[in-house]
């Protein structure tokens, strides 16, 4: 696991990373930033709640890739196309076909229509939750995930994007040339072994 | 091939034949970070794993099976491969796509890099193999020999090249050896 290894190839790099401890802050962004390129996914589930459309995702991070109720995965629709068929939408109950984030906070969604039952009890007999145990009309979530540490073979993208960004921003060692390359290289790399 | 030669191929490159100013152990773990990311691309050697399915579940995460694994290659469920199909399209087969019983695995996508789910589920609990490009090892010394077949120790020195001019401040060829790596990292789809 790589935060150690990225942190000693940017001291590799001639930084020194005793006197600039800010270094690990543009880590722990990074590691943000990755929730959101698809490096750690997980399947979460939630319970649903009769009369209940709004939710929020168990994960405060990373893009929501698919959300499953019951045994059907939602469509994602638009508030416009909702609009369109039924003004009404928002108080129309039944089995949920689809789901809508538009006019939501930020990880939240609202299911259409409105689950008419309630999600089974979350009590996982077999030890299964995602298979035998799957509770009954709940929703299931694919979401990126946050982690504090990556694998090893993104130690060099990752060091060179905090190089970029510590040579980019004000101050007594600004270097925007070397900051531009390590940025190119590292985002070269980066789309190389992240790209399909 | 050992990693001895490459070292100072890329020393020559960078014009510190001697490793005077980049030591020969900086270039030489830059190699060996070169090596890993390429084959996290092009996968040139594989780990592999057995993979316990549980009744009805899908969706299998990879963190602890191979945890430095960077690409799912393959499949197998006995001697026959599942067949890869990005599981972005399953929902236009079939929306209850995920509650599908059959007697076989048939399809696998990766989800993300660290998650695989398969289709359709199983009422039983079964046996795949899992084939993923490895982290190759590190290169701690001259004599350690080079994973990367011989056809993508080009690139591989390539791409070395471009983080010890990095490390040597020596930019204006950088942009030369990134247009170069790339036109060499296009071809390596064909190796291996």
């Amino acid at each position: 696991m790589s935060q150690a290894g990225v942190l000693a190839l940017v001291d590799a790099y001639g930084f020194d990373l005793d006197a600039h401890p800010q270094v690990e802050g543009f880590y722990a962004d990074l590691m943000w930033d990755a929730a959101r390129w698809g490096v750690s996914t997980s399947v979460q589930l939630l319970e649903s709640v009769r009369g209940d459309g709004e939710y929020r995702t168990p994960l405060d991070e990373g893009a929501i890739h698919a959300i499953f109720y019951d045994d059907v995965q939602l469509s994602p629709t638009r508030l416009q196309s909702l609009e369109a068929v039924d003004a009404d939408w928002r108080s129309v109950i039944g089995r949920p076909n689809s789901y809508i984030r538009e006019d939501q906070n930020a990880h939240e969604f609202r299911v259409y229509p409105v689950p008419d039952e309630s999600s089974v009890d979350f009590s996982f007999l077999f030890g299964s939750p995602l298979g035998h145990d799957f509770p009954a009309r709940s929703l299931g979530i694919v979401q990126g995930e946050h982690r504090d540490d990556l694998p090893a073979w993104l130690d060099v993208p990752l060091a060179l994007q905090i190089l970029a960004r510590e040579y980019a921003r004000e101050s007594d060692h600004r270097d925007p040339a070397f900051a531009k390359a390590c940025k190119d290289l590292g985002d070269h790399l980066l789309a190389l072994v992240l790209g399909a | 091939v050992k990693a001895g030669p490459l070292v100072d191929q890329v020393l020559e490159r960078i014009r510190d034949p001697q490793g005077s100013i980049t030591s020969r152990d900086f270039v030489r773990a830059r190699i060996s970070d070169a090596q890993r990311m390429l084959n996290a691309k092009y996968a040139w050697t594989l780990d592999s794993a057995t993979l316990v399915t549980e009744p009805k579940r899908i969706f299998y995460p990879l963190t602890n099976l191979l945890p430095e694994a960077s690409r799912v290659r393959f499949i197998q469920q006995g001697d026959r491969n599942l067949v890869m199909a990005p599981w972005s399209t399953w929902f236009g087969m079939r929306r209850g796509w995920q509650r599908v019983v059959g007697p076989a695995f048939v399809q696998w996508s990766p989800v993300g890099r660290d998650m695989i789910v398969l289709w359709p589920s199983m009422l039983t609990s079964e046996s795949l193999t899992v084939l993923a490009a490895r982290l190759t090892d590190a290169l701690d010394a001259d004599d350690d020999e080079m994973e990367a077949p011989d056809d993508a120790l080009a690139a591989v020195v390539d791409l070395a090249t471009a983080l010890a001019l990095l490390k040597a401040r020596d930019l204006a060829p950088i942009s030369e050896a990134l247009a170069e790596l790339v036109t060499r990292t296009k071809a390596l789809a064909h190796v291996g």
